[in-house]
């Protein structure tokens, strides 16, 4: 062998070595890879959906199509009820992938590790999503780009075989990516990942993942649109004397986040009750309504970016404003609540800039002259923080967002405090509170195993009733059969409540006690669970009651029961998969 | 158990005049009127009386044992009803009752509730001590012999 190749040989060999006995180095190295391509994936994802979306706007815009058709415009209008026909047939056609929407769903598939988030449910998410947002909805792009960022880290992740653990680390990427590439604002991506996905905890393992995923999914969204901002700003002036100004707006937006939150919880308790759970029905009494508050504002139509760059043109008079303001709050509320298919960061920005430019306008009522386009952008970042509980990614998104230095100060007095009002009143973020009413407290240090346990998983139908005018002489014969208590029922069938073998053998203390107490004496009124509860909920009530089992009831009649043996063996199966996920293996 | 005598009192005992199982319950329960033993007597006797249409307490003997459980019951007690006449309480053997004896309970004093109840069954099954109490001319003979009923 002549020299030169000689030396590349032993180079080449020296290499090779170094990376095969440098395990973690190796591990590095690959991570890096591996997140990097994670990210250009979730951001061509976003750049399709973004595509998509705009492709829909421009093809489907009801002015524009409305003079190329050369019929008047207001029969366009006609635009977001065929969009809710589309989105109501796709979610009945697909409600197991349906079900699992927005950010909420993404931060559930990390907390609880159920990976893969499967393919198809992803491409759904990114089809619906663009229907919903191209056919005018006034939601956001950012709910569906996370879930399909997510879905491409996760789908990727086990294409490439990697161990769930890994799984989890690239689907938080994913989700940080697509933020990134859809807004272009890579920094605002990476905090997404922080303060939404992960709720904070700045020391997950996925941290380096999300900021190489970030960077990466920027080039690419960079790439395809340029370095064209979503927003055009004017020019405008900050006066840092003005300070009491900036915190006076923050407390507006505050406020009015929880006003948004109020509105939105009484519209979904409302639509709950009207629609028994089937709420995406009423989108399409929704968008006939919102069909006719287009044909009167248009400016409404659509995701606001059109609205917000035409307020910061000062196109629009007060008055005018104050009737946007109301009514995009109203429509986004009821799409949000229908179940729709978007997020609130692009409603949140919209809102904000009205809020800005209605709180100089009241000001100046009153004598104090202020540069409404700073307020207005105060006021976005403001409301972005307040409304998704998103400081630090509020901050940054108006910053990346403007390009503007100048603005960082009072953005982030606004965004804090206006995060903190709405936290304060609320004793936890949007997220957190919604994970709460599906049995999933994450305020806690560490969540219960158990909330991700269903009680349907675990529910067992052989159980035994008995009348609740039976002897108890009765029940006790009926006790040596059954494996656990007794349910008991009152004529009708309707669920009374247990009778377990501690309440019986309490009764035994004396023989002439049982032939004189009938079930119902010594029934015991124990709150049932219903099939949707977590088996943390089961159990929790066990407790309350010292039982060892509890009755499952629908319409209140007793569908199945949950043993307490059953719960603790789930309990230890999960303990033991999460250790083997944990320790067991040494994958990537 | 602690006696008998820290669940009833000599205002909790009553000499009954009613005839039907209805009345008696009506008349007995009303010893727990303004005490603090039951804050809402008709649901009381309503619960007394719906628990009897379901299947007798006259456990014979000339006894029966009228019992609820119920919220609005804050003490757990128990109220005596002698009836020299005798009345018809659709009891087990078919004889009429002579002492009734009436038991109320919280609803979340389940084992209290029972462990009074084993201990009223358990005196009651003496015949000296049952007779001795429907025999008994006023309210203090009757606490004399719970005080020695062991």
């Amino acid at each position: 062998m002549d020299k030169p190749l000689h030396f590349l040989q032993q180079y080449y060999n020296s290499i090779k070595v170094f990376f095969t006995t440098r395990y973690d180095l190796k591990e590095y190295i690959l991570q890096i890879g591996i997140s990097l391509v994670i990210g250009a994936t979730a951001g061509l994802g976003s750049m399709v959906f973004h595509t998509l979306i705009e492709w829909m706007r421009f093809a489907i815009n009801p002015s524009r199509f409305a003079r190329y058709l050369e019929i008047p415009s207001f029969i366009m209008a006609i635009v977001p009820v065929i969009g809710a026909l589309l989105i109501i047939g796709l979610t009945r056609l697909f409600p197991e992938q349906a079900s699992e929407r927005g950010v909420k769903s993404v931060i559930k598939s990390v907390l609880l590790q159920k990976m893969p988030i499967p393919f198809f449910t992803t491409l759904f998410h990114l089809i619906a999503s663009a229907v919903t947002l191209g056919t005018g909805a006034p939601l956001g792009p950012e709910g569906p780009s996370a879930k399909i960022g997510a879905g491409m880290g996760s789908y990727l992740s086990s294409l490439l075989g990697l161990h769930i653990r890994k799984m989890t680390t690239y689907t938080v990427a994913g989700a940080g990516a697509a933020i990134s590439a859809i807004f272009n604002a890579p920094i605002a991506g990476v905090f997404f990942g922080i303060e939404v996905i992960l709720l904070n905890d700045l020391k997950n393992e996925s941290l380096s993942a999300l900021v190489i995923a970030s960077v990466s999914a920027d080039i690419v969204s960079k790439a395809y649109l340029g370095n064209v901002s979503l927003l055009q700003i004017p020019g405008f002036q900050v006066n840092t004397y003005e300070v009491t100004y900036f915190i006076l707006l923050a407390i507006v937006c505050g406020i009015v986040a929880l006003l948004f939150m109020e509105l939105s919880h009484i519209i979904k308790i409302f639509f709950k009750k009207i629609s028994k759970g089937d709420t995406i029905a009423i989108l399409l009494p929704v968008s006939m309504i919102f069909a006719v508050a287009v044909m009167l504002y248009t400016d409404i139509y659509g995701i606001g970016y059109e609205l917000i760059n035409k307020v910061l043109a000062k196109e629009f008079p007060v008055n005018m404003l104050i009737i946007l303001f109301a009514l995009k709050i109203i429509f986004i509320a009821l799409y949000f609540q229908t179940g729709a298919y978007g997020g609130l960061f692009a409603p949140s920005l919209c809102i904000g800039i009205l809020v800005g430019f209605l709180f100089t306008s009241l000001l100046s009522f009153f004598g104090v002259t202020l540069d409404p386009v700073t307020y207005a952008l105060i006021g976005m970042g403001g409301m972005l923080a307040g409304l998704n509980s998103i400081p630090i990614t509020a901050i940054l998104m108006v910053f990346e967002l403007t390009n503007d230095y100048r603005i960082i100060l009072p953005v982030m007095l606004a965004s804090v405090i206006a995060h903190l009002t709405v936290t304060y009143y609320n004793k936890g973020t949007i997220y957190e509170l919604e994970l709460l009413e599906e049995g999933i407290d994450v305020r806690k240090s560490r969540i219960n195993i158990l909330e991700s346990v269903s009680v349907q998983s675990i529910a067992r139908k052989d159980f035994h009733t008995i009348t609740a005018r039976s002897p108890l002489k009765a029940a006790i014969n009926k006790l040596i059969d059954a494996e656990t208590g007794l349910i008991v029922v009152d004529d009708k069938g309707d669920y009374t409540g247990i009778l377990s073998l501690n309440e019986v053998r309490q009764a035994l203390l004396s023989s002439e006690v049982v032939e004189l107490l009938i079930c119902r004496d010594i029934v015991l009124h124990a709150d049932p669970c219903s099939i949707n509860d977590s088996a943390a909920v089961a159990l929790k009530r066990m407790d309350e009651y010292g039982i060892d089992f509890l009755p499952v009831i629908e319409d209140n009649k007793v569908k199945a029961i949950v043993l307490y043996r059953d719960i603790i063996s789930s309990y230890n199966k999960i303990v033991v998969q999460m250790e083997e996920k944990q320790y067991g293996h040494f994958g990537l | 158990m602690s006696s008998l005598l820290e669940f009833t009192d000599s205002k909790y005992i009553k000499f009954l005049k009613a005839r039907n199982k209805y009345a008696a319950i009506e008349e007995l329960a009303g010893v727990f009127k303004g005490t603090d033993v039951c804050s809402d007597i008709k649901a009381f006797i309503n619960a007394l009386k719906e628990r009897e249409e379901i299947m007798t307490t006259g456990i014979g003997f000339g006894i029966a044992v009228p019992h609820a459980k119920l919220e609005s019951v804050q003490r757990i007690a128990f109220a005596i009803g002698i009836s020299k006449k005798g009345i018809d309480f659709n009891s087990i053997d078919g004889k009429p009752v002579h002492l009734v004896v009436l038991v109320a309970a919280g609803e979340r004093q389940h084992k209290e509730y029972l462990k009074l109840l084993s201990k009223i069954m358990s005196v009651l099954k003496n015949d000296v001590i049952r007779n001795e109490m429907i025999q008994a001319k006023n309210t203090k003979d009757i606490i004399e012999i719970l005080r020695n009923a062991k």
